[in-house]
C-alpha cells in the first residue's frame, strides 16, 4: 500500500551522502574515496539502510588543506547527475591530549540535465584523537544547508582503523535529530521519534608514499 | 513488500530509469470475484445488485469494473469511486459495497493495469484518459439528466485521479478520502529535503493546486491516527479548496479504516449529510 519505494528512492539521491572527513590528504598525495550507507528504513519487515554512495578523490594542496570531488553512484542510477566539490582544512593538530579538529565544506551540485539544477551546501566539523598510530575515533557534526528548505543537521560517531595506505571508516549517523519524523510516509528508525539513525562505511586508498 | 525495494535496485543495475512505476505497482487479477459477502452487514449485498462490466477507454485499453445499485432505488446521487494504490477493484470492493448500501449506485474501476484492465503501464496522463471514459459511461448509463447527481468519491490515490478529473470535468461533489497533497509533498515530508520530484518522477500528482480549480463542493475526511499519508496533508488540500468545503478528522482512524473506526452509522450520516447538502432526494 504504502508508496515508501518512491520516496525511499527520491531519498537516495542526496542526503548527508557523505562521512566525516578526519583529517585532510596530506599535502601532494591523491586519495581515491569510496563511501556508502544512509538511514535505516523499513521496508515491509526488513530494516536497511538506504545505499546511498560516493565515490571520488582528494588532493592536498597544502599541509593540512585538500581539495575533493565526488560523483553520486546512486543518483545516476535514477538519472540524476549528482556532483560535490569541497575541501577540508585542519586547524587543530592533535598534540597531547588534545584532539585533531578539521572543518569541511561541500557543495552538492544536482541535475535531471532537462529540467534543472539543485546546489546544496554543507559545513561539518570533526573532532578526532589517533591511538597507537592506527584507530581513530571521532565525534563530527555537520549541516546541509538548503534554498527552499530548513537546514538538515546530522550527529556522527565513528572509527578509523588505517592499514598502510588504506583507510576503513565506519560510522554512526543519527540524521536530522531534530526534526519529528515518527509519522513520515517513510518508515525512518528514528531515536524517540526524531530524525533517522543510519549506518555508513569507507574507505580510503591514498596514492604515493605516505608521509 | 521487500521486492519494491529489490526490483528498483535490480533495475538499477541495467540503466537508468525514472520513478514512476514504483510509484503505482499494479495488481492484476485474471477474473474479479466481486464477493458480494462482506465482513460487516454494511459490506454485504445481494448478487442481483452487482454487474460486472467493461470500459473502453481507446483502441488499446479497457478497464475492469463493477456497477453496484443501490440501496434505494431511484438514488439520490450516482458515485463514481476512485480506488486507492493497493490491490485490485476485488481490494476495495468492500468499499463499494457499503456505498451501495448507502442508497446510492455505485461504479468501481480498475485503472489501467490494475485487475483485469488492460496491462499497460500507469502515467498520470493515462489514468485521466481513463477516469475521463469512466465518467463519459457512467453518464451514458445514468442518462445526462443525472448529472447533477454525480459524486466522486476517492479514496488514497484516488483522490488524487477524481480531483484530476473534477478539475477538467466537474461532478456534483467530490469527497476526498485519506488524501495525500503531492509526490513533492511526499518527499519532502519524508526527507526534509527541497529536492525537486521531477528529476526523478514524471507525475505529481498535486491535488493540493489542482483544487484550487474545483468549483463543487468537497468534502475532505481524514483520521488523525494516519501514520502513512498523514492528516496534514487533507488540512493543506482544505486550506487550498474553494468554498464550500468541509474537513472532518477522525480520532484513532487510520489510513483504510474510517467508516470501521467511526462506526457505521456515522459514517453513513457523515455522508448523508453532506450529499443531502447538496442534491436533492
Amino acid at each position: 500500500m504504502r508508496l515508501s519505494s518512491v520516496v525511499v528512492a527520491a531519498v537516495l539521491l542526496v542526503g548527508c551522502g557523505h562521512m566525516a572527513k578526519l583529517r585532510p590528504t596530506p599535502r601532494r598525495q591523491v586519495a581515491i574515496e569510496l563511501e556508502a550507507g544512509g538511514p535505516f528504513a523499513k521496508i515491509g519487515s526488513a530494516t536497511i539502510p538506504l545505499p546511498l554512495s560516493t565515490i571520488g578523490a582528494s588532493y592536498g594542496i597544502a599541509d593540512h588543506l585538500d581539495v575533493s570531488g565526488h560523483l553520486h553512484p546512486t543518483a545516476a542510477v535514477f538519472g540524476v547527475g549528482g556532483l560535490d566539490l569541497g575541501a577540508a582544512w585542519q586547524p587543530v593538530i592533535q598534540n597531547g591530549g588534545v584532539p585533531a579538529v578539521t572543518l569541511a565544506g561541500r557543495l552538492y551540485g544536482f541535475t535531471d540535465f532537462k529540467t534543472g539544477f539543485m546546489p546544496y551546501l554543507e559545513a561539518g566539523v570533526t573532532g578526532s584523537y589517533k591511538i597507537a598510530d592506527r584507530f581513530s575515533p571521532y565525534l563530527n557534526v555537520s549541516a546541509l544547508v538548503q534554498i527552499n528548505a530548513v537546514p538538515l543537521f546530522a550527529v556522527g560517531a565513528g572509527v578509523e582503523l588505517e592499514l598502510g595506505r588504506t583507510a576503513l571508516q565506519a560510522e554512526f549517523r543519527w540524521f536530522s535529530p531534530n526534526r519529528p519524523t515518527l509519522f513520515n510516509v517513510v518508515e525512518w528508525q528514528g531515536l524517540g521519534g526524531l530524525g533517522a539513525v543510519g549506518v555508513l562505511v569507507g574507505v580510503r586508498y591514498t596514492v604515493g608514499e605516505k608521509q | 513488500m521487500r521486492a519494491s525495494l529489490i526490483i528498483p535496485l535490480l533495475l538499477a543495475l541495467s540503466g537508468c530509469f525514472k520513478l514512476d512505476p514504483f510509484l503505482y505497482g499494479p495488481e492484476r487479477t485474471n477474473k474479479y470475484l466481486l464477493d458480494v459477502r462482506g465482513p460487516t452487514p454494511e459490506e454485504t449485498i445481494t448478487e442481483d445488485r452487482v454487474e460486472p462490466v467493461s470500459i473502453v477507454v481507446n483502441d488499446q485499453v479497457t478497464l475492469g469494473a463493477a456497477y453496484l445499485k443501490g440501496s434505494v432505488q431511484p438514488p439520490q446521487a450516482y458515485v463514481v469511486f476512485f480506488h486507492g494504490k493497493g490491490g485490485t477493484l476485488d481490494t476495495h470492493f468492500d468499499r463499494a459495497k457499503r456505498w451501495a448500501n448507502l442508497g446510492y449506485d455505485v461504479l468501481a474501476f480498475d485503472y489501467r493495469g490494475w485487475g483485469t484492465s488492460t496491462d499497460v503501464t500507469p502515467t498520470e496522463e493515462g489514468l485521466l484518459e481513463d477516469t475521463r471514459a469512466v465518467r463519459a459511461w457512467m453518464l451514458q448509463r445514468i442518462g445526462a439528466a443525472n448529472e447533477n447527481r454525480l459524486v466522486y468519491y476517492g479514496h488514497s490515490l484516488g483522490t488524487a485521479t477524481s480531483t484530476q478529473l473534477a478539475e477538467q470535468q466537474a461532478p456534483a461533489l467530490l469527497i476526498l478520502e485519506s488524501a495525500f497533497a503531492s509526490i513533492h509533498d511526499f518527499e519532502t515530508d519524508s526527507s526534509g529535503m527541497d529536492f525537486p520530484v521531477d528529476f526523478i518522477s514524471k507525475c505529481k500528482w498535486a491535488t493540493v493546486d489542482r483544487i484550487r480549480n474545483v468549483h463543487v463542493p468537497v468534502l475532505l475526511v481524514h483520521g488523525l491516527a494516519d501514520d502513512f499519508v498523514r492528516p496534514e496533508f487533507s488540512k493543506k488540500i482544505y486550506a487550498n479548496a474553494n468554498d464550500p468545503k468541509q474537513l472532518t478528522l477522525v480520532d484513532r482512524a487510520q489510513h483504510s479504516d474510517i467508516p470501521e473506526t467511526m462506526g457505521a452509522d456515522h459514517y453513513a450520516s457523515l455522508m448523508h449529510d453532506f450529499i443531502g447538502s447538496y442534491i436533492s432526494p
